[in-house]
């Protein structure tokens, strides 16, 4: 059965169509989820929260892309919302200069190259870095992140180019790794 | 060094990057089954998303509205304020943080609700000052939920949660707190905050009382009834696109 007739049968209210969907879909919007957090927790969190909005909202999906793209920008929205929130309350803990400068100034006590980058990927603008972890980690094309993130695919690849760059930047002591 | 040669280890690093585990597929479909039976709000959330957004700027203006007979009547009688029934301790409960942190003269949790208020307009901003409340204390248990995960909260969670469970019993005692499903929400809320704000007399809380707590949030599936009453800013859901 195509998904076509999935989301027919999952908006007349079926169950097992509905299964159908989420089996067909969670493991991507979880890896996505977990890419973003870092959690299980909140991944999990999150991917029921996506799950739970795109099955009440399933009658508002009018099919102009796919139900992958549409569940993709529920889940970014609900992750991206989530950790600003988680966020909000920890940076006022933390010492502001110093979340800022993870990765870019604490080289000396960051040794390690996989740490020193996962540092700087964090430090990364929410924007940038979900265009990051989307491409460059998960594998989504451009025009997957453009619809998922409503911005046009340049607009991805440009955002990927200086998320990039900002990495390179931040990771410029082990410059030896790749230029060998 | 070469641009194409970094983009490559780049990609091959990062692959390690938040490294994800296999998906619990049936835990989360469990829970998803389960918010779904018990809040069947869930259903019908874009007409009520609209709904919450009209009573909030209906309670926007119904208190400005107030404020401005208020002054009015201050310029010729003197008015008796009625009692205070919520909002001094939402104010401070900033999802920024517990205490001494005041927020701005714009937030919705700001404004003083007073009895003597008009029925229709009283009901609506108490409205708006439960949807506020509701989403600082999602922010909390969200934040509670992470910090518990790596097996040590900050104190200053504990504090938060006594603030909060201020107001949540302030809006309890309202008696514009009439909706059931608003009271019962409260209700559970009150208990788990209790317990958080317990924990910040004990700094060596062990992991066993924070699963206590996580089990009473996911039992009562309290973050999805949290966010059903609260709005949210997320124009991208309603495009469906």
């Amino acid at each position: 059965m195509d998904e076509t007739d999935l989301l027919t049968r999952a908006r007349a209210g079926d169950p097992a169509a509905e299964r159908a969907l989420y089996d067909a879909h969670v493991d991507r919007v979880y890896r996505l989820a977990y890419r973003l957090a870092g959690s299980d927790d909140l991944a999990q969190d999150f991917t029921q929260e996506t799950f739970i909005r795109a099955f009440a909202r399933l009658g508002d999906f009018r099919g102009d892309s796919s139900f992958g793209t549409w569940l993709h920008t529920i889940a970014l929205s609900v992750s991206m919302n989530g950790l600003r929130k988680v966020k909000r309350f920890r940076t006022r803990e933390a010492d502001l200069d110093e979340a800022r400068d993870r990765g870019w100034t604490a080289r000396r006590a960051e040794p390690d190259l996989k740490q020193r980058l996962a540092a700087a990927i964090d430090a990364l603008a929410p924007g940038f870095r979900a265009v990051f972890v989307m491409h460059d980690v998960e594998g989504y094309t451009h025009e997957e992140i453009g619809s998922a993130l409503g911005i046009q695919p340049g607009t991805s690849k440009a955002q990927l180019s200086r998320a990039r760059a900002r990495l390179r930047e931040a990771l410029s002591d082990f410059a030896g790794e790749w230029t060998a | 060094m070469s641009d194409d040669k970094f983009d490559e280890f780049l990609q091959r690093a990062a692959r390690s990057y938040h490294e994800p585990p296999a998906t619990p597929r049936e835990e989360m479909w469990t829970r998803i089954e389960h918010a779904r039976r018990v809040s069947p709000l869930a259903a019908r959330a874009p007409r009520r998303r609209w709904w919450l957004t009209v009573s909030a700027l209906a309670a926007t203006l119904l208190l400005g509205i107030a404020i401005g007979t208020r002054m009015q009547r201050a310029a010729g009688t003197t008015p008796g304020p009625g009692p205070i029934l919520a909002a001094g301790p939402s104010s401070r409960a900033t999802p920024s943080g517990p205490a001494g942190a005041p927020a701005g003269p714009a937030s919705p949790g700001a404004a003083p609700v007073r009895a003597s208020s008009p029925n229709v307009g009283g009901s609506v901003t108490f409205d708006a000052a439960a949807a506020d409340h509701l989403g600082r204390a999602e922010a909390l248990l969200t934040t509670f939920n992470t910090e518990s995960a790596h097996g040590a909260i900050d104190p200053q969670i504990g504090a938060w949660a006594g603030d909060l469970l201020t107001t949540t019993r302030l809006l309890l005692d309202s008696p514009r707190a009439r909706d059931p499903r608003t009271r019962k929400l409260l209700s559970d809320l009150e208990v788990v905050l209790a317990q958080i704000a317990q924990l910040k007399s004990q700094p060596d809380s062990r992991s066993d009382e924070f699963e206590i707590i996580e089990q009473a949030v996911r039992s009562q599936n309290m973050m999805t009834r949290l966010r059903d009453a609260t709005p949210s800013g997320s124009a991208a859901l309603a495009s469906g696109s």
